[in-house]
């Protein structure tokens, strides 16, 4: 059974003035432990296709299925459980909460979580894991941008979700802490998380089991 | 749920940040709740049972009347003409008290010193109606009163300023063209207390026109719900007096309220209250629509950089709820920073515009401390706090959390 | 210039939803300001101007009485006591003048109505009954005619004049002018005197003079007798007077209980009405608001300039100066109040025509006719105001960010 499946998905933005069809009729399952790459140019509708993949976008049509669950019944307030216990998310620019400390920042999932009380120890855990344990009480902006991402990856993962969605992780860093990023997502994968990674590097493409490309918002491979 | 040490953290996080709005808000909130504030406690200080004045919430007033005949229409002071004839018969009243007060000249009996000061012409009742201390001798007693005797009650402060340090019981002075003899001496009332306040308390019939002066007629009740009665019961009066008197017409302002004669003094509209009550919350209303509506625009600018982190948040498992929750308890905390400051400024706003705020007010006056210190006060303070940021949080709140995640990350 | 201004508009209409808040920020002050001002400066003028009286050096003679005082029958024969010992007092050496009245002395609390109609129309009135040295115990000013003497008619009034309009035009202010009272007995008047209050913290009162009569129905029991002493023969004027008196002024039923004078009076007066309640309290109230209001305008002009940081870089990188930013943020400020002024102006309009003083104190609303030009200063008063607020909220972040080099702005973000 495939862990991710989009039927028919078609995303149409509305502006004032224009209508830009972001996405068009795709459709695509992942099977559980997977590791994708999505690839394409600028604007073909990549990222679209992983905010529809992880709930943070609502489709114009069609359905997302994860984990055998049809998302598009959900309530709001079964969505935000749904994605805090399935899905972990790390971002091209980071996005930390830059009035949170490190340890804060990689709590937050489970803040939102019922009855967790080791959120701390959890929190310590990951950063451990990611090689930041010694920069907990660092505000983001006291951290270069490898040790950003890390700190997300570890945010990402502290909930233990099935899925890690990625949009062009390495976009913001250089090759060397883009490498040490990508490692740590092929930790992940080995350790039975599904990954989608939007990229743009053909490099980085390669190392993954499975690569997807779009244009003008369609799959063409 | 939401960890609230973090909550805290990152609340003074941003509060740090930005001083300078920090500041602007705490300041106008400060002086929001401080106006409130001042108003509601000069409010309760002019209406809730407080010592020496312990019997407002059971005490009706009297204070004027109006007599028309053929040929002209008084209005006035309760006659004592009409006290005597009717009012004094008033069956639901447990105690009545009448009395009246005027500025008077003083002089020792030497005529060595002479003074200007508060008189009140009261009968033996009186006594009973307010909680006075007597630092020495006692109150002049029924026998005293009926026969119209000269003795007097006089405050400490007056019986320093006449007699000095020395025992002021037996000494004599001169007012009205009579010599009193001091009886008895209370502690020092403060002037906010209008029916107890004075330096002199004689019996009205020992002065020589008192049947032609005009008083103000104090009813106690044994519980609120007599006030109707006592209603009732001076409606018949009037009745009764046309019966009696043809063509001619009494009717009398009340019995009021504690509440009622406060906002009452003078013009004898009945629908002066009410007026009063909306004058009041129209003013409050607006004391609170301006803080409020700049802390919402504040708010409003201030999510629109949080945007973002409202977006990551809601990525991670926020639901619209706890974003709004979230809002809410940081703004309260910036609202109880500047309520707790409101609030010392309030009391600080009283001690020095007492003079204003109670009228004749001399320098030296006291406020009750036990009016204006009271768990009552603090609750208002704080649900005046979370009034003020529901109202300021509610519409950028909404505004925040009705974005999609994938809008408010992108930007 | 006329670019400028263009650009600003554009500015201004491009970022409306922004500006939508700040008019409204601008425009709630602006009504409430403008009322506060109003009140302000209504109940300041009222207690400021002249009262039309004079209490200096003048006192109330109280005379008591017994009960033979209340006989009807007995009327004339008590009038004609009061009038001698009217007299009497005359001739004392300290006093320069003395008079009766009934209603009518400053600073007291009585009132007695009367009428006035012409052609149909009817308005209340304040109805004073005088000896003719009355006018001359108060010192109160003829605008028109003059007082009463020895020949004056019973139907003779004297009226006085009110501020701005009265009820029938100014008509009724001339000598010569003749109207009926509530009775139907026709009045003319002989004197206008200057407009006068019951003291000095109230509104002018409409009020017609009448000569007292030795058959007057309220004179034996409601007199009363006030006289004016020599400025140089006032001291302790109380104590002597009753001295010297006390005997002299013993005429059944009546005798000499008291002397009190008209300062103390009216001291004892606005503590009992509690005058300057309401102006202390709108000045407070207002002083606080003020204050709340320019924190608020500091706050949000501040966010406004931070917001557009990044704007101001890049025209900063094309050659502006700290001042040109200034300019423009001061241009753009001042086109938001000026809207915000339009708005606020139609809803004060509209407020002016339900009268708000009505709700804050009936006497004024009755009384009080503030002219247009009064508003519209007050109307510019209220924009000076907040323009000074909204420039100095404007021109420290401005300065700050116009201060800051290009680069460092456009980096940010």
């Amino acid at each position: 059974m495939s862990i991710i499946n989009l039927e028919g998905i078609t995303k149409i933005y509305k502006t004032d003035e224009v209508e830009t069809i972001a996405l068009e009729n795709v459709n695509l399952s992942v099977e559980k432990g997977d590791f994708i790459s999505v690839m394409g140019p600028s604007g073909c509708g990549k990222s679209t296709l992983l905010n529809v993949m992880g709930l943070l976008d609502c489709p114009t049509k069609g359905i997302v299925t994860l984990n055998g669950v049809d998302t598009t019944k959900m309530k709001e307030k079964e969505t935000a459980h749904f994605r805090n216990k399935t899905l972990g998310f790390v971002f091209q620019s980071f996005h930390l909460i830059s009035s949170l400390n490190v340890l804060d920042n990689v709590e937050l999932p489970l803040i939102y979580r019922h009855g967790v009380s080791n959120r701390t120890q959890r929190a310590k855990e990951v950063l451990e894991r990611v090689g930041l344990s010694h920069r907990m009480r660092h505000y983001p902006s006291q951290l270069s941008g490898g040790q950003c991402q890390r700190v997300a990856i570890a945010r990402a993962i502290i909930g233990n979700p099935d899925i890690i969605l990625a949009d062009e992780p390495t976009g913001n860093l250089d090759s060397k802490m883009g490498q040490e990023i990508i490692d740590l997502l092929h930790q992940l994968n080995q350790d039975g998380t599904t990954i989608v990674m939007v990229t743009h590097d053909e490099q980085i493409a390669k190392t993954t089991k499975q690569v997807m490309r779009f244009f003008d918002g369609r799959r063409v491979e | 749920m939401i960890n609230r040490d973090t909550m805290l953290k990152q609340t003074f996080y941003l509060l740090r940040k930005n001083p300078f709005i920090t500041v602007i808000s705490v300041a106008g909130t400060a002086v929001a709740i401080m106006m409130i504030m001042v108003i509601l406690m000069v409010e309760m200080i002019k209406t809730i049972p407080i010592a020496p004045e312990n019997n407002r919430d059971k005490t009706l007033y009297i204070r004027s009347e109006m007599y028309k005949n053929k040929s002209s229409t008084n209005c006035g002071l309760v006659s004592y003409k009409h006290y005597n004839d009717y009012l004094r018969y008033l069956e639901n009243a447990k105690l009545k008290t009448l009395l009246t007060k005027g500025q008077e000249i003083i002089k020792t009996s030497s005529g060595s010193k002479r003074m200007e000061c508060t008189c009140s012409y009261c009968d033996d009742n009186y006594w009973k109606f307010i909680s006075f201390d007597f630092v020495e001798g006692t109150h002049f007693n029924r026998e005293d009163f009926a026969a119209g005797l000269n003795k007097a009650v006089i405050s400490q402060k007056l019986s320093e300023e006449l007699y000095g340090k020395k025992s002021a019981v037996g000494k004599t002075f001169i007012l009205n063209n009579k010599k009193y003899s001091v009886v008895g001496i209370v502690e020092n009332i403060s002037p906010i207390f209008p029916y107890a306040y004075s330096d002199i308390w004689i019996p009205y019939t020992s002065s020589f026109n008192y049947e032609k002066m005009g008083y103000s007629l104090l009813l106690l009740m044994d519980s609120k719900k007599d006030k109707a009665l006592l209603t009732q019961e001076v409606r018949e009066i009037e009745q009764k007096f046309t019966t009696i008197h043809e063509g001619e017409l009494l009717t009398y302002l009340g019995p009021y309220s504690q509440r009622e004669q406060v906002h009452n003094k003078w013009n004898n509209s009945p629908t002066k209250i009410t007026m009063e009550t909306i004058k009041l919350s129209v003013i409050l209303f607006f004391l609170f629509l301006i803080p409020a509506l700049n802390l919402s625009g504040f708010n409003l600018s201030r999510i629109k950089k949080r945007t973002e982190e409202i977006g990551i948040r809601k990525a991670f498992g926020a639901t619209k709820r706890s974003i709004i929750r979230q809002m809410l308890q940081e703004n309260l905390i910036t609202t109880l920073i500047g309520g707790v400051l409101g609030l010392l400024l309030s009391y600080i706003a009283l001690y020095f515009l007492r003079n204003h705020l109670f009228i004749g007010l001399p320098a030296d006056a006291v406020i009750p401390l036990n009016a204006i210190v009271s768990p009552y006060i603090f609750l208002v303070v704080f649900l005046a706090c979370i009034l003020l940021s529901v109202i300021s949080t509610i519409v950028p709140a909404l505004r925040a959390a009705k974005f999609t995640i994938a809008e408010s990350i992108r930007s | 210039m006329i670019i400028m201004l263009k650009q600003t508009l554009k500015i201004v209409w491009k970022e409306r939803k922004t500006n939508l808040w700040i008019l409204l920020e601008l425009f709630i002050p602006f009504v409430i300001l403008n009322c506060c001002l109003l009140f302000v400066y209504s109940f300041t003028k009222m207690y400021v101007e002249d009262p039309g009286h004079d209490i200096e050096h003048t006192y109330q003679i109280i005379l008591d009485y017994e009960e033979e005082a209340r006989n009807e029958e007995k009327r004339e024969e008590n009038n004609k006591k009061l009038f001698y010992m009217l007299e009497l007092i005359k001739q004392h050496p300290a006093v320069e003048s003395a008079a009766l009245s009934i209603a009518s002395a400053p600073n007291m609390t009585s009132y007695r109505g009367n009428g006035i109609y012409i052609d149909g129309e009817w308005a209340g009135i304040w109805q004073k009954d005088i000896t003719p040295q009355f006018f001359d115990v108060f010192k109160i000013d003829f605008l028109k005619g003059r007082s009463f003497d020895e020949n004056s008619l019973d139907h003779n009034v004297i009226i006085s004049g009110m501020p701005g309009n009265s009820f029938f035009g100014n008509d009724i202010l001339n000598v010569g002018a003749v109207y009926f009272d509530k009775d139907g007995a026709a009045k003319e008047v002989v004197g206008v005197t200057a407009p006068i209050k019951r003291s000095q913290y109230d509104v002018y009162e409409f009020a017609v003079y009448c000569k007292m009569t030795m058959d007057n129905r309220a004179l034996p029991t409601f007199h009363e007798l006030s006289v004016r002493v020599k400025p140089e023969a006032d001291v302790n004027f109380e104590d002597r007077f009753f001295e010297d008196m006390k005997d002299r002024l013993e005429i059944y039923p009546y005798y000499l209980s008291k002397v009190e004078s008209y300062q103390l009076r009216k001291k004892e007066y606005a503590e009992m009405m509690e005058y300057d309640r309401d102006l202390t309290n709108i000045s407070i109230i207002s002083f606080f608001l003020l204050l709340n209001i320019f924190l608020g305008i500091v706050g949000t002009f501040w966010f406004r300039v931070q917001a557009r940081r990044q704007d101001i870089g890049l025209r900063l990188s094309l050659g502006a100066t700290s001042r040109d930013i200034r300019r423009e943020f001061f241009s753009e400020t001042l086109l938001l109040l000026g809207i915000a002024a339009v708005l606020a102006l139609v809803v004060i309009v509209n407020l002016a025509v339900l009268d708000p003083f009505f709700f804050i104190d009936f006497q004024l609303s009755a009384n009080s006719w503030i002219n247009i030009g009064v508003n519209a200063l007050i109307f510019l008063a209220t924009f000076g105001i907040l323009a000074l607020f909204c420039l100095l909220a404007v021109w420290y972040p401005a300065r700050q960010a116009g201060k800051m080099q290009p680069h460092q702005l456009a980096m940010e973000n």
